[in-house]
């Protein structure tokens, strides 16, 4: 077995593209996205795994990438909210005003994104049950809401 | 930043762990072994995370196992614990587990962090503790396996350097008839105020609870108590006289109001599971 140690360049492969960045062995996978290849979707919020803010998809499943250690990604697929290739998620939130600030938007959208993947046509205490994993400071709840009912009607 | 200057691993069997963690003790380094991270994730950012090396278990076969054959359900403990409840093979398992922190979450804390990690909930132990399981240690004695019930007591007993394998538990026990309450303040994502579940196996009432003391228990002076004769309301009065500790009393919740939401749930339990075969 080979330990990290020390800050090593790493390859990983985010959003169907290798990338190389230097992975310090006591980072989150949060902060390597963000800082190390400047993709900033992931939000960092509370940093403590309570917001959602910085939910990515790891291998297909949603995690909260700040408390992802990211020495342990570089086999992984990585997508964030800069990756999503269905629009029309997005589109319908913004049809519904959904977002307000739009802080928590990547967080809320990245999870619905893996929530609609597994489920074609989730009864509500499962959408309820995901859709708890996220926050929204501005409490736009009934929008998001609205937003996913679009959605699911138009699928 | 989890933590500056801490070193990751990643061993693929357990004889490669227990040799890693022992080398880091040898040269001053402390180890800690992980799954899911998410706990030292929180402790690193608070500055509490007393360690300088991070073994990551998840490439360990025996630690990722879930398998149900021979009249055994196996459940690695570095599992996800929502791998775990989406298999639905342990209904009760996932009915539990299912309040513990939120969805996204649990894609990631695992079955044994939940167990042995620092918080004082630990609600994944409930139906183990509840089913009679068994859990698989790996460390340097080598294998154990003990009764679930032996080894613990407030918290999971485990001998320096050693981890978690797997739980173990019959088949048989998958699919007792069972009852799981969990309690919350307003926010349902919250740590509970008060967790009960029970189980009615051979005729008689078992029953675990998570947040009600300041540790998880199954305690046998409680199901004794609940299982006398006598009406309801009198025998669950006698079984919270006979808890473990002193009730738990935070900003959550009063001691009081924990009390009370026992004697409901409890109420519950014994309606629900009373009569059940």
């Amino acid at each position: 077995m080979k330990w990290q140690r020390i800050p090593e360049d790493r390859v990983f492969r985010v959003n169907g593209k290798l990338m190389t960045v230097r992975v310090d062995p006591g980072e989150t996978l949060l902060h390597v996205l963000r800082d190390g290849l400047g993709l900033t979707g992931p939000k960092a919020g509370c940093e403590n795994g309570d917001c959602g803010a910085c939910t990515v998809l790891l291998d297909g499943v949603p995690v909260k990438s700040c408390m992802v250690p990211a020495a342990e990604c570089f086999d992984k697929e990585i997508v964030t909210v800069e990756g999503l290739e269905d629009r029309a998620l997005t589109e319908a939130m913004l049809e519904e005003s959904a977002f307000q600030c739009g802080y928590c938007a990547s967080g809320f959208l990245v999870n619905l994104h893996a929530l609609f993947d597994k489920h074609e046509n989730p009864p509500k205490e499962v959408v309820d049950e995901w859709l708890a994993s996220n926050l929204c400071r501005c409490t736009g709840y009934a929008g998001i809401r609205r937003g996913v009912e679009r959605y699911m009607n138009k699928r | 930043m989890i933590q500056p200057d801490v070193s990751y691993g990643r061993p693929s069997t357990m004889e490669e762990a227990l040799e890693a963690y022992r080398l880091e003790q040898e040269a001053g380094r402390k180890a800690v072994y992980y799954a899911g991270g998410t706990e030292i994730a929180t402790l690193g950012r608070k500055g509490y995370l007393d360690a300088q090396s991070l073994l990551d278990l998840k490439g360990i076969e025996e630690a990722t196992e879930l398998s149900l054959r021979d009249g055994v359900l196996r459940i690695g403990a570095a599992l996800p614990l929502n791998v775990v409840i989406d298999s639905r093979l342990f209904p009760l398992f996932s009915r539990a587990a299912s309040g513990i922190a939120d969805r996204t979450v649990r894609n990631r804390l695992s079955v044994g962090g939940n167990i042995a990690g620092r918080l004082p909930y630990r609600e994944a132990v409930l139906p183990f503790l509840l089913a009679g399981a068994s859990v698989v240690l790996f460390g340097p004695e080598g294998l154990r396996k003990l009764p679930l019930m032996d080894c613990f007591d407030k918290r999971i007993a485990l001998e320096a350097g050693e981890f978690i394998l797997r739980f173990e538990v019959p088949e048989a026990a998958l699919h007792l008839p069972f009852y799981s309450l969990r309690r919350t303040g307003p926010a349902k994502v919250d740590y509970p105020i008060v967790h009960a579940a029970a189980v009615k196996a051979h005729g008689a009432l078992r029953l675990a609870f998570s947040g009600l003391c300041a540790y998880p228990f199954r305690s046998a002076a409680v199901e004794e108590a609940l299982a006398a004769s006598g009406p309801k309301e009198q025998r669950v009065r006698h079984a919270l006289t006979l808890l473990p500790g002193p009730v738990r009393e935070d900003f959550r919740a009063g001691r009081e109001y924990r009390l009370h939401l026992t004697v409901l749930a409890l109420g519950e339990i014994l309606e629900n599971l009373e009569e059940a075969e």
